[in-house]
């Protein structure tokens, strides 16, 4: 009886979730921003404030991270359009805690993507106290030695505006930016400029913000070898289900900084 | 349910408007200005900022005729006891508070851009982002009338803010406090009109104009805000029993200087004078300082960017040319888009170079931010120990000035209790922690000697 009552609400369920998405069909993006260019030697940064901790490895500027074969890191790709439903794929991390540490004074991930549910969880593995300031996002925590500061994002906080910036006032270098989505609809680039975005709703014309540090809104690029200008940044694609490569993303070297 | 629309307050809007355009000798009523940072943050058009102006005209109405939405939650009569002109009538009610006391400095609209703001230091605040310092809610909360009502009759000590106490009376300081929530609030939709301008609207879509929109979907969850401060109010934990006691005053100095505990002397000095970082800028200042400098750049480099849009359009007519696989019809159509696309840009360097030179004679010079010299007495949130502890708690809003997030260690916990246990304890442990550190900042003015600077005089001194 249960068995059938289960299976009956589970067919029940999947009858609501096919009529209400429209989108039965998912489809994955990947693609790699490449820096169209030479790029530029990152600057080191002053570093003059807790020495002996901080300053025992230089920091250079991470605002322009660019590997050996010309991959443009920290990219930051989100779905603009507002979508009514996301894979059940996504249920499993809805409610991950989303991880921001203070390490050797510089803020580990540089960029870091965090939903709607999810707790940001900003930790402190120096030996010295740091504060995180999102102003964006109403926090300003002090974070002693080894310690840690936990928030659930809430809807109101997921607003959609361009990365948050993250700054540490007592190590004025210190910079990282956080992206808060109301969906999981987002990606940003590894080292090697790859990103994927899984599962996202195909058959339909969506609309994908890119945004980079410098730059801001990504503007010039190249896409499959053809000049193409995204006035604010803004990409439309329909996706297909399965696979869809965008290779590589050739970003002008105009825009940046 | 009827469909409600505000439409109609356009009318009365442009009746207004039409009436200044015939004249009658007098100087024209001020006006709400618009906040052209956010405008240029957010890449707003021409057209689209008429749009946001409209429909802020239609929920708030001008300076001389507010306009009060009972969604709002304000209260309609306070407001008008504060709003338009300064005057008296025959029952000697008098009206126009706001223009009397506040605007000189806080500017008509709220922005902090008055006529002397220019000249007073700290800069008046600006209401519109809704971060206000110094209230009894959590940091990112609104503070509440009664928090408000404090700053408005005691002042800002330290500041150029005055105590009103002595000028006003209680319907007038609460008129003005309903007054500086009508601002806000204002500020606070028309910076979410912007954003939502910006980042939800389609290509070539309007801003809705229905009440469902303007009403329910931007005022509300806003004024929500405002009305739900109560409800945000910081836990305070009565002070330990041993609050005062040398005892106390000595653990909060350790804490003050310890790097991996409240590790305040980073800002405020190893003397506590104020002097550990002073190349620092407060939010509203930061956002300024790099508004500034964009535009500085967008401005200095309009002529090479004109010229870049020509030169790519040229050089993409050209390919289309040279593309033997398109037809006739295809090739006109894609040089139509070229030249679509390359009026746009076109446009909207025009619209930059109109309203940045502008928008830049809306902000004043960027100044750094001071931490507090704590060895004055004087506490612009206020001297009781209470409000050193709402500032210790939440930080302060808009502000370098961190919450306390963490002041004990998890080896400071015996390890042998249950979780629930060692988060109780944690708890009490870190409230008396920031009590002691109270203890401790509200003793700094008059610690007797040692290494903390007393024994720099007072006359040596640099002073903040």
């Amino acid at each position: 009886m249960t068995v059938f009552l289960r299976s009956s609400c589970f067919a029940l369920l999947a009858l609501f979730l096919a009529s209400a998405a429209s989108a039965a069909e998912w489809g994955t993006i990947t693609g790699r921003f490449v820096f169209d260019g030479t790029a530029p030697k990152p600057k080191q940064l002053k570093c003059d404030k807790d020495p002996a901790i901080c300053c025992v490895k230089p920091h250079i500027d991470e605002s322009i991270l660019v590997s050996k074969d010309g991959g443009l890191a920290n990219v930051i790709i989100y779905l603009r359009t507002k979508v009514a439903d996301v894979h059940p794929d996504y249920a499993k991390t809805a409610s991950d805690k989303v991880a921001m540490d203070n390490h050797e004074c510089k803020f580990v991930p540089h960029v870091q993507g965090v939903v709607a549910g999810q707790t940001l969880v900003v930790s402190n593995s120096d030996k010295t106290g740091h504060n995180s300031n999102v102003q964006l996002l109403g926090i300003n925590p002090l974070i002693s030695a080894q310690g840690k500061f936990e928030q659930k994002i809430t809807e109101d906080q997921a607003s959609g505006v361009v990365p948050m910036e993250v700054t540490c006032n007592i190590h004025p270098w210190m910079k990282g930016y956080l992206l808060v989505r109301p969906n999981p609809y987002f990606a940003i680039s590894d080292a090697e400029g790859n990103f994927t975005i899984k599962n996202v709703p195909a058959g339909k014309e969506l609309e994908f913000v890119v945004w980079q540090e410098s730059p801001g809104w990504v503007t010039d690029v190249k896409l499959a070898g053809k000049a193409t200008k995204w006035a604010k940044g803004r990409m439309k694609m329909t996706v297909k289900p399965g696979e869809n490569k965008l290779g590589d993303i050739l970003v002008a070297s105009k825009i940046f900084k | 349910m009827k469909q409600r629309c505000v439409k109609p307050r356009f009318w009365v809007v442009l009746v207004g408007t039409l009436g200044l355009a015939v004249g009658c000798g007098k100087a024209p009523s001020p006006r709400f200005d618009s906040n052209l940072m956010v405008m240029d943050k957010y890449d707003i058009s021409f057209e689209q900022q008429q749009d946001i102006a409209n429909a802020l005209a239609a929920l708030f109405g001008t300076p001389d005729d507010p306009y009060v939405p009972k969604e709002s939650g304000l209260d309609k009569d306070k407001i008008k006891l504060a709003a338009g002109p300064t005057k008296s009538d025959k029952a000697g009610v008098h009206t126009g508070l706001y223009r009397e006391h506040c605007a000189h400095c806080h500017g008509i609209s709220g922005n902090g851009m008055g006529p002397t703001a220019a000249f007073l230091k700290p800069y008046p605040r600006d209401y519109r982002e809704g971060w206000f310092k110094f209230k009894s809610t959590e940091r990112a909360e609104m503070p509440t009338n009664a928090d408000l009502e404090r700053i408005l009759r005691h002042g800002i000590p330290g500041t150029s803010m005055p105590a009103f106490e002595v000028a006003l009376v209680q319907p007038e300081i609460e008129a003005l406090v309903e007054y500086v929530k009508y601002l806000s609030l204002r500020g606070m939709v028309e910076i979410e009109l912007a954003r939502q301008t910006s980042e939800e609207l389609g290509e070539g879509e309007r801003l809705p104009t229905t009440a469902e929109f303007l009403v329910e979907g931007v005022l509300k969850p806003q004024a929500e805000k405002w009305s739900s401060a109560e409800t945000k109010l910081m836990p305070v934990a009565a002070p330990p029993a041993d609050f005062g006691s040398p005892a106390s005053i000595a653990a909060g100095k350790s804490l003050f200087y310890d790097v991996n505990k409240a590790n305040c002397l980073k800002c405020h000095g190893t003397t506590a004078l104020g002097d550990g970082v002073l190349n620092d800028y407060d939010q509203w200042n930061k956002d300024v300082a790099e508004f500034r400098t964009k535009a500085d750049a967008t401005l200095a480099s309009l002529t090479e960017q004109r010229g870049k849009a020509e030169e790519d359009f040229a050089t993409a007519v050209e390919a289309l040319g040279a593309d033997s696989a398109l037809s006739e019809e295809e090739r006109k159509q894609q040089r139509e888009t070229l030249e679509k696309d390359k009026a746009a840009t076109l446009k909207k360097l025009g619209e930059k170079e109109r309203m940045l030179p502008t928008a830049m004679a809306y902000t004043l010079v960027p100044r750094y931010i001071e931490p507090r010299n704590l060895r004055m007495g004087v506490y612009r949130g206020g001297r009781r120990p209470l409000d050193v502890y709402y500032r210790i708690h939440s930080g302060i809003n808009g502000t370098p000035m961190p919450a306390i997030a963490n002041l004990v260690a998890d080896s400071e916990l015996p390890a042998d209790l249950s979780e629930e246990e060692k988060a109780q304890r944690r708890q009490s442990l870190q409230t008396q922690r920031m009590w002691n550190i109270v203890d401790y900042v509200l003793s700094l003015p008059y610690e007797p000697g040692g290494e903390l600077g007393a024994d720099i005089s007072m006359l040596g001194r640099e002073r903040n």
